[in-house]
């Protein structure tokens, strides 16, 4: 038999990618054909400042008659003042709806839809961004209304209270789903009081306490044009798109970055929400890594064999394949501006629930102790540079690329040195960032599930502490 | 397909750059070729970027199941991920008695668990203790997720599959040069598949049923509101199956379902992406042309009878209120079609829609409201559904939704709401040709669906509707009495 773990294989294979031949007989493995090689051709992304300073990256591409553009503003909910969450999220919604320079809301509206212009605005935990995808033949009558958006918003009052109500109405519902319970309450399980704890749409009374002078001063600190980073792709013209940009964009500063630094490390401990639910829902983890960490891809390379990487990693291997146990099971680094999380998450019946998390467990002390195989590396380093062409997919795709390497602080090289950085990870390389990066004795275990049917108890992890959440038709939640 | 000599040399034909009607709609110049087998291969070029989506598509889905093995079409789908006689394994001569040996043995220790007998515990440890060291010798013989880690490795993107109710996708995006890779790799799984790990994998699909349907107050109101709405037509039960159902599916039963639902001639192979047409077509009878072809699959003979008077379930759920309008609706490719996208991009899409209007800012008694209507083949439902916002009920919400339907079934939108819905149609549809996983999706999904030839017709079609069309279209299938009402009060 051809025997598929030899290390050579991984290397051969991409140097195959040059050794173009006439084809042969049909291979006895698929990993023995000889296929041409890939003339991989980034586009060249562009970067020119604007007249208020902020850059625009740019890619002309005339293949489809569309324009995307893009904004991104360091002004995500990590900003949130404390007692005022999903202030950055009110903020990216009614920037959009509140109506802008001579339009008011409905105007707006029905000028962006009937050319459908999608204008989305959004708040994660780093960023809020705006985007538009229009018809490229519309783009210069829908481009000044985003930048009006975004440099004159009119935060129109009725729509405001509305979106205060939808939002009131969602935090109510956030018990609903097993799934988002979990996550919600492991990220503030990590977080403690930091700003990276709170959920991005808000807390349960934070909407009564923002008034308009809380959103006008989010939006002139961290929303100023200035301080902003932008993108524009596909067919246009880019005189006319800087002549626009520069017309509606002032200079006025943004207000400096000002996040705390991220919380220490916990202790292992173990939390169960109490639920009758069919599945006991798992999640273990802990304070993970920066973005522009330089352990970056040895971390992330690491956590694909682990658990990143679907079918080819360790941990669905294991809980899925071989046990049957559950359907979904990973791991992953989130990262951030600031030390996102790394967690590992799965789904089992209650009966199975200490089976899963105890193989979970186990798996992550064994990436720390012993050296990945030379296959496995090979197989994760090559998924890495093989799918590096998806990067450049589309024309927007390349330039939010480029982008988003400023927006994280990542070096201008970076997307130059991806595949040297990728070849270089070594076995010793994936086993120091598993001890560096991976801590199972301080992670925080949360498990959603009914305690009367999970056995072996979950004692067997650390003392159990209960944590209630009320269900759906409890009345609603008092203020944190 | 020939076309005419200037649309194949632009082979990926954007024609839409001019202004509204006046301009000419887009078209994509799709190759169709058919191998002997009766495989249909679909070659779209796209030359944006060194890259090709790969799919196949088997034009069956759980429509084609029956009563007692509901999910079985899903199992499948979840087993053709196990390998083949040349992927998966060392050994297939030293493992293939093991893969027979296993099977049996867990069909015995569920027959006597069943049987309930006395003494049956004791039998079942034996043959437990038995099947164990089989698994491990069998494990020992395998190459876990083969096929997997072989696209992986090659750079695969969007590596996945779904099974619906008319249609099971298998799909990738790989680096253009690894296409004859794919091909090696769908060609055996289409001929010679093994079924290894069957019984952990059922548990598996159980454990999914748990995750997306029983623990999920959405997933089971999705579930709900399809067995309401029809009592005769195979729409109504869900995808994934039923537990009872998926823990009495056997392994030769989806041996069986294989051999009849995936052989060429019931398959479609689309491939988009920077490739020329002739190779492909050349790979595609290299691989795909051996194997043979079977009798065709029965159709889908059930016809859902008229339904005389609306349905209303209450579903008694530990979960938020919310409700759903359910209409009959003809299949996405009949006449009507056109119109009801249409209808439907009025009530739903964006700020300016009467739903978003009428529910979320004029009347205040939703946070959100929005159609859905999936691409189907068979007549399906055209649902509105709306999350009320406290204090108002579903009841609120429903007639709210009643009252912006009759509105529109009585009074004909105006010309700036129709051009308004049109223009949103074409730019989505337009915004769609960018992404090769896309347009391999809508090219086979038309094909099993109908024919891909329909993506051509689609603009003008919807270019054609009048408002005249828009208010029937809600006269005739958004009516009361054939309505489906499903709430968490």
């Amino acid at each position: 038999m051809h025997d598929r773990r030899h290390p050579l294989i991984g290397a051969f294979a991409v140097l195959l990618l040059a050794g173009a031949c006439a084809a042969p007989p049909a291979a006895r493995h698929p990993l023995d054909l000889a296929l041409p090689p890939l003339r991989l051709e980034p586009p060249r992304v562009e970067r020119l400042l604007l007249d208020c300073g902020a850059p625009l990256y740019i890619l002309e591409d005339r293949s489809l008659p569309l324009f995307g553009f893009f904004g991104l503003a360091r002004a995500g909910s990590a900003w949130d003042p404390q007692g005022k969450e999903g202030l950055a999220a009110l903020v990216a919604e009614t920037i959009r709806t509140g109506g802008a320079g001579r339009l008011g809301p409905e105007e707006l509206d029905r000028e962006l839809e009937f050319i459908a212009a999608a204008v989305s605005t959004t708040a994660d935990q780093d960023a809020v961004s705006i985007s538009l995808s229009c018809l490229s033949r519309d783009a210069e009558r829908a481009l000044p209304l985003v930048c009006d958006m975004l440099a004159r918003p009119a935060f129109d009052p009725g729509r405001v209270e509305l979106r205060k109500e939808q939002v009131r109405e969602i935090i109510r519902r956030r018990n609903d789903e097993p799934r988002q319970i979990v996550g919600r309450e492991f990220r503030r399980l990590v977080y403690g009081g930091d700003p990276y704890a709170h959920p991005v749409v808000g807390e349960p009374g934070a909407m009564d306490r923002i008034g308009r002078g809380d959103i006008e001063a989010f939006h002139g600190d961290r929303l100023a044009p200035a301080g902003m980073i932008f993108g524009a792709a596909g067919d246009f013209d880019r005189a006319t798109v800087v002549r626009i940009l520069n017309g509606a964009f002032g200079p006025a500063p943004r207000a400096g970055e000002g996040l705390p630094p991220p919380p220490a490390a916990g202790t292992r401990r173990v939390t169960l929400i109490e639920r009758e639910t069919e599945q006991a829902h798992i999640i273990v983890g802990h304070l993970g890594i920066r973005r522009d960490d330089p352990d970056y891809f040895r971390v992330m390379i690491m956590n694909e064999i682990l658990g990143g990487g679907s079918f080819s990693s360790r941990i669905l291997e294991r809980v899925r394949v071989r046990e049957g146990l559950a359907y979904h099971a990973a791991t992953a680094f989130t990262t951030n501006l600031r030390d996102g999380l790394f967690y590992a998450v799965c789904q089992t019946k209650q009966e199975t629930a200490a089976q899963a998390l105890r193989i979970i467990l186990e798996e992550i002390e064994r990436i720390r102790s012993e050296p990945v195989t030379p296959d496995e590396l090979a197989a994760a380093k090559e998924s890495f540079s093989n799918s590096f062409v998806f990067r450049f997919a589309t024309p927007l795709s390349s330039v939010e690329q480029a982008a988003s390497l400023e927006f994280y602080g990542l070096p201008a090289d970076y997307l130059e040195t991806y595949l040297d950085r990728v070849a270089g990870v070594t076995a010793g390389d994936v086993l120091a960032a598993a001890r560096a990066r991976l801590h199972p004795d301080r992670a925080a275990i949360l498990v959603l599930g009914d305690r009367s049917r999970i056995s072996p108890p979950l004692e067997e992890f650390g003392p159990v502490r209960p944590l209630f959440v009320p269900g759906p038709s409890a009345p609603e939640e008092a203020d944190r | 397909m020939r076309r005419p000599l200037a649309a194949s040399l632009a082979a990926f034909l954007l024609l839409a750059a001019s202004r509204g009607l006046a301009g000419e709609a887009p078209r994509l110049d799709v190759h169709r070729h058919r191998l002997r087998n009766g495989l249909t291969v679909l070659v779209l070029e796209h030359r944006l970027a060194p890259v090709v989506s790969c799919s196949v598509f088997y034009r069956v889905g759980s429509a084609n199941e029956r009563p007692g093995r509901t999910g079985i079409t899903h199992l499948l789908e979840h087993m053709m991920f196990k390998g083949t006689r040349r992927i998966g394994t060392r050994d297939f001569a030293g493992e293939a008695p093991l893969i027979e040996r296993i099977n049996e043995l867990h069909e015995r220790i569920g027959e006597i668990e069943r049987s309930a007998r006395p003494g049956a515990g004791h039998a079942a440890g034996m043959l437990r203790e038995e099947l164990a060291e089989a698994e491990r010798r069998a494990d020992s013989l395998m190459v876990k997720n083969e096929l997997w880690k072989i696209l992986m490795r090659r750079g695969a993107v969007d590596l996945n599959a779904f099974t619906g109710k008319d249609r099971t996708q298998y799909l990738c995006s790989l680096p253009a040069n690894q296409l004859e890779l794919w091909m090696w790799l769908e060609a055996d799984r289409m001929g010679d598949a093994v079924f290894r790990e069957f019984h952990r994998e059922r548990a598996v699909v159980l454990e999914e049923r748990r995750l997306s349907i029983d623990d999920s107050p959405a997933g089971t109101f999705g579930e709900r509101l399809y067995a309401a709405a029809f009592i005769a037509h195979p729409y109504r039960w869900p995808i994934i199956g039923w537990a009872s159902d998926i823990e009495r599916i056997t392994l030769p039963m989806v041996e069986e379902h294989y051999r009849r639902s995936y052989a060429p001639n019931n398959a479609v192979v689309v491939i988009v992406g920077r490739v020329v047409p002739a190779e492909v077509v050349r790979l595609a009878e290299r691989y795909f042309g051996r194997i043979p072809s079977q009798p065709p699959l029965p159709p889908v003979v059930t016809r859902e009878p008229p339904q005389r008077g609306k349905r209303e379930v209450r579903l008694a759920l530990e979960a938020s209120p919310r409700v759903a309008l359910a209409f009959h609706r003809p299949p996405s490719a009949a006449d009507d079609a056109a119109a009801l996208d249409v209808l439907e991009t009025v009530l739903s899409a964006g700020r300016t829609s009467r739903l978003h209007r009428g529910l979320v800012e004029g009347r205040r008694v939703a946070v959100s409201a929005a159609v859905t209507s999936p691409t189907a083949k068979y007549p399906s439902l055209f649902i509105a559904h709306a999350v009320p916002r406290r204090p108002h009920t579903v009841g609120d919400v429903e007639r709210a939704i009643r009252e912006e339907i009759d509105l529109l079934a009585r009074e004909p939108v105006g010309d700036w709401e129709l051009q308004k819905a049109k223009n949103v149609i074409e730019a989505d549809f337009v915004r769609s040709l960018e992404s090769v996983v896309e347009l391999c999706g809508l090219v086979g999904t038309f094909e099993v669906i109908d024919r891909w030839e329909y993506l051509n017709e689609y603009v003008p079609r919807i270019r054609a509707v009048t408002a005249g069309d828009v208010a029937r279209a809600a006269r005739d299938y958004l009516q009361e009495e054939t309505c489906t009402t499903v709430v968490i009060p």
